[in-house]
């Protein structure tokens, strides 16, 4: 058993509530771990079903999303990120996304960025930069992309 | 204004009658309303009502003291008596009386308090509500911190490379901004 004396107690309380007041910046950056769900969905204009789990996306209500009245969900992945390193998800029409988490802020928002390559046109990147902060669990968008007669939806939300 | 009628069929006016009471008519003037006096009942009452006022302001102007309520309490009283349809107590002056003592009173409380302000002592003591004292206050230092961020998605910076695109919001399920990239298809 350790036993501590009576006038180190306080300086030990002290200590640990600093401690604890900075817990959102003072973790190395090896141990913050974000995990980002991509969702990439086909939608289309043309009269059909919204997919069930994507009741719960209000934002894909909205205009101009609204204009599709098909909706089907392509792909799910969920990946783990870390600071400075990048993932890669693999889109229907055969290009990538990479997504590469910045830093976590302060506030407790993430900042990432994100880029789609071209394979079949070296050197010109679809989406050469983008660089959003998002909160947790408040997904953002990338949509316009031709694919099987409709357009690709990647609606990407950082938890 | 009174019109003064000129016929010994019509009333004598009040004020021409006050001034033959008082004697202020010309020799001609007196004659006439003489004349008029004493082929009416009605004026030779009126008359008469003048003469018991003028009786009644001389009797109390040989007092010493004057009793203003006193006199005019007689006088409604007097007129009160009298049958003449002519005749009537007006209670305007017990109005104007009460007025002119209430504004009186109004403007004494407001020059007091107007100089009570002015002439406020220097040292006067301040009224103090209780939570002005400075006082300490004990509150817990809880080291646990919650921050909440700011809700929504943003993008900070983009580039489009050759394709064109916009960037624009949509709302959420709690009315948060989430940003939409838009990327058109063709390549310039």
């Amino acid at each position: 058993m350790t036993h501590i004396s009576i006038t180190r107690r306080p300086l030990l309380l002290l200590l640990a509530g600093a401690l604890s007041a900075t817990c959102f910046v003072a973790l190395p950056a090896a141990a913050q771990t974000v995990n980002a769900e991509v969702l990439v969905i086909l939608a289309k204009e043309e009269a059909g079903t919204i997919d069930a789990s994507l009741e719960s996306m209000t934002a894909l209500r909205r205009a101009p999303f609204n204009a599709f009245r098909t909706m089907d969900i392509v792909s799910r992945s969920s990946e783990r990120l870390r600071p400075n390193q990048h993932q890669d998800v693999t889109l229907p029409n055969g290009r990538v996304l990479r997504i590469e988490l910045q830093r976590v802020m302060p506030d407790g928002r993430y900042r990432v960025r994100v880029s789609i390559n071209r394979p079949d046109a070296e050197g010109t990147a679809y989406l050469p930069l983008l660089q959003v902060v998002a909160s947790p669990g408040d997904p953002f968008f990338v949509a316009g992309q031709s694919h099987d007669g409709g357009t690709l939806v990647i609606g990407i939300t950082l938890q | 204004m009174t019109r003064e009628k000129t016929t010994s069929s019509d009333h004598i006016a009040d004020d021409k009658l006050q001034r033959y009471f008082d004697g202020d008519l010309t020799e001609g003037e007196a004659r006439v309303v003489a004349r008029d006096i004493e082929r009416s009942e009605m004026e030779q009452a009126r008359l008469s009502q003048l003469d018991r006022l003028s009786a009644l302001m001389a009797d109390r102007t040989e007092n010493l003291e004057f009793d203003a309520d006193a006199l005019f309490s007689r006088i409604k009283t007097a007129v009160a008596a009298d049958t003449s349809p002519r005749l009537r107590v007006v209670g305007g002056d017990l109005k104007k009386r009460r007025v002119w003592t209430s504004v009186a009173v109004g403007l004494a409380m407001a020059a007091a308090v107007a100089l009570a302000f002015y002439y406020a002592p220097a040292d006067a003591p301040v009224a103090i509500h209780p939570m002005d004292e400075p006082r300490e206050a004990l509150a817990t230092n809880d080291p646990e911190v919650e921050i909440h961020p700011p809700a929504g998605s943003e993008v900070e910076e983009i580039d489009f490379g050759t394709n064109t695109g916009t960037v624009f919001e949509v709302e959420g399920a709690e009315g948060q901004p989430l940003a939409v990239v838009w990327i058109a298809e063709d390549t310039f």
